[in-house]
């Protein structure tokens, strides 16, 4: 065996079946990553459970303890060329002044009905928008006429808004007066829940069905440090758009949940920041060393190094694509007749695909959990009108689990915001 | 040894299979991980990095082959890979002048001999040690080491016997080659 062979032997025999157990931690981590997926998916049929219960509590509510009685509708048009009052006390009496010119027609501009509710204890007035509407005062007295064959509308105990709305619609255009179409806003009425009328159940809640809009932007970071060197590694994800539907599910007319599907495309950048340690000679200063006569018999240079060097590099780019599963619990903030905040707050499951675009050649490609869950904060402003509802949403979705996986020590989070428009309608 | 039930096991996604199969190899390749990386953090990233590929990939685990083949080839290459995308590997040049005089082993008496050997490896330019170690210890041959690390095949060879040289003059100085 020549000289050079003994030397890969010698290594070879000390080397090649060496073995070092690792740390138990290691083995913890990788059963973790493997077996024990994502930590926060219990809080899905937590959600889930409190959203059943919500609706079961809602359905079991009694509506017969919440009865409201119409007890009038009073039509009001405060146009300034004519003059309409117009009230109908729904007790048997009936009384209308109408101070319009016969056999013209006008178009009515702001209008509203506005709907005494009488629940024994307390009388509350509830405004009901009005479309614009023509109409020829001749068909008004003859339609008025049929209506006094109509029975009385105080019979019915009315416990929903919605229904109250039906109903006010139903009257309003068996007068002719109007073809109204009600704006399904919550009112804020908290005893205006489910339907009893004729005896029978039927419970009818408002449904919104949402739609959002939206551009963002994800920040990932990672840092890894030791003596000389600190990376600082930077997962980009821009250019975000964001599309989402979500049906609501309502507890009360305030308050309810919200799950629905969304789909989120981006840009991907991996850029790695390191900051070097680095001797560049910037300066320096003498030092000088005198005799007791103060001659210097000797000089000695100290020079100063700047030790800091930035450098970055882009690592690889792509695009994500990420299926969104988001739950959220919603409270619902009437600000007036027109506008309302509202604020969500929930889980938003992901599933993330990535396509790589570029990358350098000694890129090592980090390993994406294709499934994570962010915890949600979604807060918006509404404007009503009609059954509809047209806003503005921000929003702020966190990871609090490892996004990515590139190393055992590494710490990384994830975290979104995004903001955009939102469309509901209310069933 | 792996049994083939556990093998079976842990092909099919059972917690132990995977159990046994880290059990069994996790000492080795940890090993691996250590000789290459050289920082204990980065090791053991490396092995947790290898055990959930090997878990990932255990459909592509052909039964035929030696297990501990298998796993072996992909510790070595996520040891490399993280090298890589650390430090990037850099290779020595081929007009490098050794001094074995001013390289003798640092060290105090010895007595373990894989220490010495250990030493020698450590004094090796990064180049040289990898290659080296990839050749005379793993076994992988030149063409091998070449897709590994992305360089060519005449480099790979150029790098071993170059630290070849250089461990020869470091224990010849020493006693221990002949």
């Amino acid at each position: 065996m020549s000289q050079m062979e003994e030397i890969d032997k010698l290594f070879r025999d000390a080397f090649e079946n060496e073995s070092i157990a690792p740390p138990v931690e290691v083995k913890n981590e990788i059963d973790k990553r493997l077996f024990g997926k994502i930590d926060f998916l219990w809080l899905i049929p937590v959600v889930v459970l409190m959203g059943i219960f919500g609706l079961i509590t809602t359905s079991a509510i009694n509506v017969a303890d919440y009865k409201t009685k119409m007890s009038c509708i009073e039509l009001i048009n405060n146009h300034s060329d004519l003059s309409e009052n117009m009230r109908h006390d729904l007790d048997g009496k009936k009384r209308a002044e109408n101070k319009i010119v016969p056999d013209n027609t006008y178009t009515t501009k702001e209008r509203v009905a506005k709907v005494g509710l009488d629940s024994g204890n307390h009388n509350q007035v509830l405004e009901v928008g009005v479309e614009h509407h023509t109409y020829k005062v001749s068909e008004l007295s003859k339609k008025t006429k049929q209506n006094s064959d109509q029975q009385n509308l105080s019979q019915f105990e009315v416990n929903s808004k919605n229904e109250m709305d039906s109903i006010v619609n139903t009257y309003l255009e068996s007068m002719a007066l109007l073809a109204v179409q009600t704006v399904a806003v919550d009112r804020g009425e908290q005893n205006i829940v489910g339907l009893n009328m004729d005896q029978k159940s039927h419970r009818k809640a408002l449904l919104p069905f949402s739609l959002y809009s939206g551009v963002g932007f994800s920040k990932n970071r990672i840092q890894i440090k030791d003596n000389n060197t600190i990376e600082d590694v930077k997962v980009r994800e821009g250019d975000q758009l964001q599309l989402s539907a979500e049906v609501g599910i309502p507890f009360s007319s305030a308050s309810g949940i919200a799950v629905g599907l969304g789909y989120e495309y981006a840009t991907l950048h991996f850029d790695q920041y390191r900051v070097l340690s680095d001797s560049i000679l910037t300066g320096g200063s003498w030092n000088y060393t005198m005799d007791s006569t103060g001659i210097i018999v000797d000089s000695t240079f100290v020079p100063v190094y700047s030790v800091q060097n930035n450098e970055k590099i882009t690592y690889a780019k792509g695009t994500v694509s990420t299926f969104v599963l988001p739950v959220y619990f919603q409270r619902k903030f009437r600000l007036n007749s027109k506008w309302n905040a509202q604020i969500s707050v929930g889980v938003r499951l992901r599933y993330k695909q990535i396509n790589w675009n570029y990358a350098e050649p000694d890129f090592v490609y980090p390993d994406y959990k294709k499934l994570n869950l962010d915890i949600a904060f979604r807060p918006e402003l509404n404007y009503n009108f009609r059954r509809s509802s047209l806003g503005v949403y921000g929003a702020f979705n966190f990871s609090p689990g490892k996004d990515l996986y590139r190393s055992f020590s590494e710490k990384f989070y994830r975290a979104n915001t995004n903001f955009g428009l939102v469309y509901r309608y209310y069933f | 040894m792996i049994s083939e039930k556990e093998i079976a096991a842990f092909i099919s996604g059972d917690k132990s299979g995977f159990d046994a199969i880290y059990k069994a190899y996790s000492p080795g390749m940890y090993a691996i991980c250590l000789r290459y990386l050289r920082s204990e953090s980065d090791a053991l990233d490396a092995l947790q990095d290898t055990f959930i590929k090997v878990f990932e990939y255990r459909k592509k685990y052909d039964p035929g082959q030696p297990v501990g083949a298998w796993i072996k080839t992909i510790t070595i290459r996520t040891a490399i890979n993280q090298l890589r995308s650390r430090q990037r590997i850099q290779l020595t040049s081929d007009e490098i002048d050794f001094n074995v005089d001013q390289d003798e082993l640092k060290q105090e008496p010895e007595t373990d001999f894989k220490q010495i050997l250990q030493k020698a490896l450590d004094q090796l330019p990064e180049g040289y040690r990898i290659v080296f170690s990839l050749f005379a210890i793993e076994n992988l041959t030149h063409e091998e080491i070449s897709d590994y690390l992305g360089i060519s095949v005449g480099a790979s060879k150029s790098q071993y016997f170059k630290a070849k040289k250089y461990l020869q003059k470091l224990l010849q100085k020493n006693r221990i080659a002949s």
